[in-house]
């Protein structure tokens, strides 16, 4: 076995995937504890500024999770989404990036199953690839992983930008 | 394979012929539009300080009339000129011009009430690099009717994207200087094989590759912005670039914050992107930036049919969606 363990940057939507993880940890789902989770209010507010901040700070892999169509808080956030996901992906792919680096999944508020299963395949396929290899600028530390959201940590780029602008 | 454009049919005598008519036209026209106060101002081109180049123009009198030219090396983009006026505006527009003007328009920049689009039938504009280099002009040939007489246009000689253009006459327009040139008619397998050759090619590539072939092609960019500057879909108030707080891209030639930026230019114009080519006109060094922008427009006519500013109708590709769009990416 390598010694390999991958850092994932995963945005969920607040109302579906962000709940799917509570009710993981509530029901004690086992999951690698290699995902950091930031959470938005809509799957459809991913900027594509932050899939590139998360590989310039160092993430090996980013996944994105939102409701599921039809279910979305802000009733179209993620059909509009979905549009923007296909051409990011596919331009990130055209510029380079491996396939298996980034993922999107739609998981629903009561999928804590789904959330756990999907959070390892995220894990084994990033694993899969090994450490990122391109858009790179720091790496990332380990402190900046503790918590994603933690305000206090100035050296946690990828959160404090995304606080600064939804603070702007 | 059927072309239905020739450019090399069209002879040098010709191109010196269009290049006079619709000069006197395109005065003609500007100077009427002052007079009668239809509008403030005209935009169109007038002779660059360089062989072979054009700068745009913005006049406000009638008299400044003759200032105005007409030639193969108007290049840039003249929608760009008129984002955010208030005024009213008389653009010259070849067909991506125009292009660009209904995407203002979709977009809310500019009212189609303040434009009066003096339309350009286009035989295409001859590629900055190549003509340079291979026909190795004297820097101090004095005229440029001079140098124009250099200049057949072949099909060799074009931009890239002229040899692919989909729009030649304007989409919109209020008078026409010359009757409509032939437009070339494109199956959906035709543009996707030949229009985006270059992408296809690149996409064949191994990622590895892809990733190397960028920062090659990129090795030289020194940040200029002209490619933003001269592309009128780029109206932010505060451009991605110039955000300091957070902060998302280096401000300096590292390669990393150079693909940033080339990376959110280009996904900023997803679904807008006209294929104009001044973006590539405009850089100093001679970097393919449309090489980025046209793998989106390949992602939008293939998956949504979406070819932008072709009309005044119709929503672009990400500011609607279908229920049944592909969704086969994500879990
Ligand atoms: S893209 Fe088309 S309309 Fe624009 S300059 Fe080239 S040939 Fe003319
Ligand atoms: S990105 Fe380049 S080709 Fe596309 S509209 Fe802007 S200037 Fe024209
Ligand atoms: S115009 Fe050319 S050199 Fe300037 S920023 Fe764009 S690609 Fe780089």
């Amino acid at each position: 076995m390598s010694e390999f363990e991958p850092k994932i940057i995963t945005i969920l939507c607040n109302w579906c995937t962000y709940g799917a993880a509570d009710l993981a940890g509530v029901s004690r789902f086992q999951y690698p504890p290699n995902i950091r989770v930031i959470r938005v209010p809509c799957s459809g507010r991913v900027s594509p500024k932050m899939i590139l901040s998360a590989f310039h700070n160092g993430a090996d892999g980013v996944w994105i999770s939102g409701c599921h169509p039809g279910d979305c808080h802000y009733i179209t956030g993620n059909y509009y989404a979905r549009r923007k996901f296909m051409l990011l992906k596919n331009f990130l792919e055209y510029n380079g990036i491996e396939p298996g680096r980034i993922h999107f999944s739609w998981i629903s508020s009561a999928e804590g199953v789904k959330f756990a299963e999907v959070a390892r395949d995220v894990v084994e396929s990033v694993r899969q690839l090994g450490p990122a290899k391109y858009f790179i600028k720091k790496e990332l530390d380990d402190n900046d992983l503790c918590s994603c959201l933690n305000k206090s940590n100035p050296d946690n780029n990828l959160a404090k930008n995304i606080l600064e602008e939804q603070a702007a | 394979m059927t072309m239905n454009i020739n450019q090399s049919d069209i002879n040098k005598k010709q191109i010196d012929i269009i290049n006079q008519q619709y000069t006197e036209k395109i005065r003609e026209s500007a100077k009427k539009v002052l007079l009668e106060k239809k509008v403030d101002v005209v935009i169109g081109f007038k002779n660059g300080t360089e062989p072979m180049t054009t700068e745009p123009c913005l006049i406000n009198k009638a008299s400044d009339a003759d200032k105005l030219i007409w030639n193969e090396h108007c290049r840039l983009n003249l929608a760009n000129y008129v984002k955010g006026r208030k005024d009213k505006a008389a653009v010259v527009a070849k067909g991506c011009d125009s292009r660009n003007l209904v995407n203002h328009i979709i977009e809310h920049q500019i009212k189609r009430e303040n434009l009066y689009i003096i339309g350009v039938p286009c035989n295409g504009m001859v590629d900055k690099s190549l003509n340079l280099k291979e026909l190795k002009v004297e820097a101090e040939s004095d005229t440029m009717q001079e140098n124009l007489d250099l200049f057949p246009i072949n099909r060799d000689m074009l931009q890239d994207n002229c040899k692919t253009c989909i729009k030649r006459n304007p989409v919109i327009f209020d008078e026409m200087i010359a009757e409509p040139v032939k437009e070339r008619e494109w199956t959906k397998e035709e543009k996707l094989k030949e229009s985006f050759e270059s992408v296809n090619k690149i996409e064949a590539m191994a990622e590895s590759d892809r990733w190397s072939f960028f920062n090659d092609m990129l090795s030289s960019c020194t940040r200029c912005y002209a490619c933003r500057n001269a592309c009128p879909l780029c109206y932010c108030p505060t451009c991605f670039v110039d955000e300091s707080r957070p902060q998302w891209v280096g401000k300096g030639t590292d390669l990393i914050d150079v693909r940033t930026y080339h990376f959110l230019r280009a996904f900023h114009c997803a679904g807008r992107c006209t294929d104009c080519g001044a973006c590539e006109a405009a850089c100093p060094m001679n970097i393919k930036v449309r090489l980025f922008t046209k793998k989106l427009d390949k992602e939008c006519f293939e998956n949504f049919g979406w070819e932008a500013g072709m009309s005044l109708d119709e929503r672009p590709p990400l500011d609607v969606y279908k229920v049944n769009d592909n969704a086969n990416f994500i879990r």
